[in-house]
């Protein structure tokens, strides 16, 4: 196995970054040609996003006035402290998705999709009790298909499962098994964390 | 005594193997697929476009028997599921054992499948479905062989899909 060194960080206060501009760490990609690896790139920074906004423009307001999305995805639907706690369950488990997308890796692949079969577009190994192990992997052409939001979504669906150990009980599009989840289910299901995350950043961008 | 060295050299090899295989990301797990058939009667599907722009159901009172079906692809140790989800409206309730045209028989469906992003939906469907056993709390058995054509949404351009499953 070969190792590879995670890019140096540019130094802030050099002349090219400011003292106080934010910098952006590069994720590490092994393998993949210069498109594949700017729809990673720009992907796991819309998922940092998403995922920051989860955290401040949701989760933290929810725990004073209740949310629509928190509602929906996760069945909280009060400020009671019964519903506080289960918010800063939720927040703790953002934190972590937040702390594995900083430390995570990818590796591109190549697949070719049989027609008329579901395909594979991103997946992790997992292990009881570790939760994750090594690299992200998106399989390509299937990772390029959706737009720039289904992708960022998928990260955060991915590293659920990695960082939080989180399950598949449901697609948000399978409606039988979606309808049927219930709340504690709702807390312990990556697809929950991957469209809750995406839809709270699109309606604070939009303003609704 | 002496072929101990050995014995352990083959195990170190064999814990490395194992590693490698998780880092390098070679699929090599196992696979399993589980499938769920439920159904009720004295109802009727309701299909709505969902805000995300997918197909969605909610199941009405009506005369006829709703069928639904999940087929999940897993793939062990790791975060692989592949989801189909079918469901359709037979009219009445349907005979057993008995092959029933779906131009006869189904009065709608819908198919979806994809993972964990919906890749492929559609409502237009020829083919065959044979229901062996309906259990009294709502499990069934049976046989499906259904094309379904013109996808409303379908990620990759396959234009249709065959489903073709025991359950």
């Amino acid at each position: 196995m070969t190792s590879t060194k995670p890019p140096t960080p540019p130094k802030a206060g050099n002349g090219d970054n400011p003292a106080n501009s934010v910098v952006v760490k590069c994720p590490m990609i092994e393998d993949g040609n210069e498109f594949e690896q700017k729809l990673i790139k720009d992907a796991h920074k819309k998922a940092k996003d998403m995922i920051d906004s989860a955290i401040n423009n949701c989760l933290e307001k929810a725990k004073s006035q209740p949310n629509g999305l928190v509602s929906n995805f996760f069945g909280i639907n009060g400020t009671a402290d019964e519903d506080k706690k289960k918010l800063d369950q939720l927040i703790k488990n953002y934190q972590k998705i937040q702390s594995g997308m900083d430390k995570a890796s990818y590796e591109v692949e190549h697949e070719e999709i049989t027609p008329g079969e579901p395909y594979k577009v991103a997946y992790v190994y997992t292990l009881p009790l570790i939760h994750g192990i090594g690299d992200v992997h998106t399989v390509f052409p299937a990772f390029a298909m959706g737009t720039d939001d289904d992708r960022a979504s998928t990260l955060v669906h991915e590293m659920s499962h990695y960082a939080v150990g989180t399950e598949d009980h449901a697609y948000d599009w399978e409606t039988t098994k979606w309808n049927k989840l219930t709340q504690k289910q709702k807390m312990d299901n990556a697809d929950s964390y991957g469209n809750f995350a995406s839809d709270c950043y699109n309606s604070t961008k939009s303003g609704t | 005594m002496e072929i101990l060295p050995v014995i352990a050299i083959t195990a170190q090899s064999q814990v490395h193997s194992e590693a490698s295989k998780y880092l390098t990301g070679i699929p090599l797990m196992e696979k399993t697929t589980s499938v769920q058939c439920h159904y009720e009667r004295d109802r009727s599907i309701r299909f709505f476009k969902h805000r995300k722009g997918f197909t969605a159901y909610t199941l009405d009172h009506g005369i006829h028997t709703v069928f639904m079906l999940n087929v999940d692809e897993q793939v062990e140790n790791t975060s692989i599921k592949l989801a189909r989800e079918l469901v359709f409206e037979l009219r009445d309730t349907p005979p057993l054992s008995q092959s029933l045209t779906a131009d006869s028989w189904v009065n709608s469906a819908l198919y979806k499948f994809g993972g964990p992003d919906l890749q492929f939906e559609s409502q237009t469907f020829s083919g065959t479905i044979e229901i062996s056993e309906m259990k009294d709390n709502g499990d069934c058995h049976g046989l499906i062989h259904l094309k379904f054509t013109n996808p409303a949404i379908d990620r990759v351009g396959l234009n249709q899909a065959d489903l073709d499953i025991s359950f």
